[in-house]
C-alpha cells in the first residue's frame, strides 16, 4: 500500500466516523489525530490494518448525542413504561472502580430530565421499609461490560430489589453481559429488564469486524497492549478482556481496548482516558476571587 | 454587566468546551437545577451563550469578552489555586525600615 493511498483511506475512514459521530472538540481534526495515532506503529501493516478496521466500528457518543438519548430514555418511562412518577426512584449502580462515570451519568440524567432530587437514591442507604412505598427503580449506567459488576451490586440488595421492579438503562451493553445478566436475574426471581440503546459484541468475536483470523488479529493487538503496559494488566484488551470500541464526550471507559485511550510517553491513545478530577471537586473555593483578579484584568 | 457566577462559568465552558457537564456547573457555582437554567438562559439572552441543539457554546461576544479581561486563557485549576502572597523582593526590609501593616488607617 502506498503512502499516498494510505493517507487518503485514513481520510476516507475519518470523515465516516464524523458523518457517524458528529464532530466537537474530541473528534476535530480527526484526520490527523488517526494518522498520527496509526504512525506509532511504525511499519507495522498488520496492526495498522487492525486499528483502521476498528476505527470504522467504534462508536463515539458526543455530548448531543448523549443528551438526546438521556432524553428518550426518560420518554420511554413516562410514555411507554407509564411508570408513575411517585412511586419511581433513580439510582446508579455502585461501582468502586468508575465512581466518577456513573454519578455523572445520572446527574445529567435529571438535569436534562428536570427529575427532582427527591427521586434519586443510594439503594443502599434506604432501609428495608422505605421500599413499601416504591414500586420502579430505575438504574443508569453509561456502558455494562460483562455484568459481573452489575451482578455484585444487585447481590448486595437482594432483599431490597426482589421488592420493586427493576429498569437497567444503558447505552453500551456487552452481548454476554446482557445474556450473562438475564439468566442471573431469572435464578434469582428478580424482576429486571434490560434497556440499552446499542448492543455490542467483543471486537475479535468470530465473524463480527474481522471475518479472517480473527484470534490471530487478537492476538497481534494482545501483544502490542501487553509491550505498552510493560506489565500485567486487567485492561489488557479492555478491563477483565471487555474488547469494547466505545469513547463518551467526556471519557473513555476501561471496558475498550487499551490501546485506544493508554496515554503516556510510550504510546499515545487515541481518545485517551482522563482521570483528573476538576479543581473544584478537590480544592477550597476561596481563593478564587483573588485569583480571577490576579489572573486578569477584571478588578479595572 | 457579568457577574462573579456568569463569569466562572464562561472560564469553565471555555476550557472544557464540548466536554461540560450540567452537573459540574450547579457543582461549581452552587446552583440548584433551576437555578442553572435559569442562568443558562439569561446568558443566551446576554448572547454570552448559544444553544445549538442543546449543545452549549461561547459565542464570539463571550471570547472577546474573556480575552478584554486577560481571562481566555486562563484554567479553572489556576483559579483554584492557593494564594501565594510572600514573594521575595529584590531590596528586603531592614530593621531600621519603619513597619506599617496593610490597610493601616489613622
Amino acid at each position: 500500500m502506498s503512502e499516498e493511498h494510505q493517507l487518503t483511506e485514513i481520510q476516507e475512514i475519518a470523515c465516516s466516523c464524523i458523518d457517524r459521530w458528529g464532530e466537537d472538540i474530541n473528534t476535530q481534526n480527526f484526520s490527523g489525530k488517526l494518522g498520527r495515532f496509526v504512525s506509532q506503529l511504525g511499519d507495522d501493516k498488520d496492526l495498522g490494518r487492525i486499528f483502521l478496521e476498528l476505527v470504522k466500528s467504534y462508536n463515539y457518543y458526543s455530548r448531543e448525542s448523549v443528551d438526546k438519548l438521556l432524553k428518550e430514555f426518560y420518554n420511554k418511562i413516562i410514555s411507554e413504561l407509564k411508570l408513575k412518577k411517585q412511586y419511581t426512584i433513580y439510582s446508579r449502580i455502585e461501582d468502586d472502580s468508575k465512581i466518577d462515570s456513573s454519578n455523572n451519568f445520572l446527574s445529567e440524567f435529571k438535569i436534562i430530565n428536570d427529575i427532582s432530587n427527591h427521586f434519586s437514591h443510594d439503594i443502599e442507604k434506604l432501609s428495608i421499609n422505605d421500599f413499601d412505598e416504591i414500586e420502579n427503580i430505575i438504574f443508569l449506567d453509561d456502558i455494562i461490560g460483562t455484568g459481573k459488576t452489575v451482578k455484585k451490586f444487585f447481590e448486595k440488595n437482594l432483599e431490597k430489589v426482589r421488592q420493586v421492579k427493576c429498569y437497567i438503562f444503558c447505552i453500551e451493553i456487552l452481548g454476554e453481559g446482557k445474556e450473562f445478566l438475564e439468566d442471573y436475574f431469572e435464578k434469582n426471581e428478580i424482576e429486571c429488564k434490560i434497556i440499552y440503546h446499542n448492543l455490542h459484541h467483543k471486537v475479535f468475536k468470530k465473524d463480527h469486524i474481522f471475518s479472517d483470523n480473527h484470534k490471530k488479529k487478537e492476538e497481534l493487538l494482545r501483544e502490542l497492549e501487553k509491550e505498552i503496559w510493560g506489565k500485567k494488566s486487567n485492561f489488557i484488551l479492555g478491563y477483565n478482556n471487555s474488547q469494547a470500541i466505545v469513547t463518551f464526550f467526556r471519557n473513555t471507559p476501561n471496558n475498550t481496548l487499551s490501546s485506544f485511550w493508554y496515554n503516556r510517553e510510550n504510546w499515545q491513545g487515541l481518545f485517551p482516558r482522563n482521570d483528573e478530577l476538576p479543581a473544584f471537586k478537590k480544592r477550597k473555593r476561596n481563593n478564587v476571587r483573588y485569583n480571577i483578579k490576579k489572573k486578569g484584568e477584571f478588578s479595572k | 454587566m457579568i457577574n462573579s457566577k456568569e463569569l466562572l462559568i464562561l472560564i469553565y465552558l471555555n476550557e472544557y468546551k464540548d466536554q461540560y457537564l450540567l452537573a459540574e456547573i450547579k457543582e461549581l457555582c452552587y446552583f440548584t437545577t433551576s437555578q442553572m437554567k435559569k442562568y443558562l438562559q439569561k446568558m443566551i439572552e446576554k448572547e454570552m451563550l448559544e444553544d445549538s441543539n442543546g449543545r452549549l457554546l461561547l459565542t464570539y461576544k463571550a471570547e472577546k469578552f474573556l480575552k478584554e479581561k486577560g481571562l481566555f486563557n486562563v484554567t479553572l485549576s489556576e483559579l483554584f489555586k492557593d494564594i501565594v502572597t510572600l514573594e521575595f523582593t529584590e531590596k528586603p526590609l531592614s530593621f531600621q525600615d519603619v513597619y506599617i501593616p496593610k490597610e493601616f488607617k489613622i
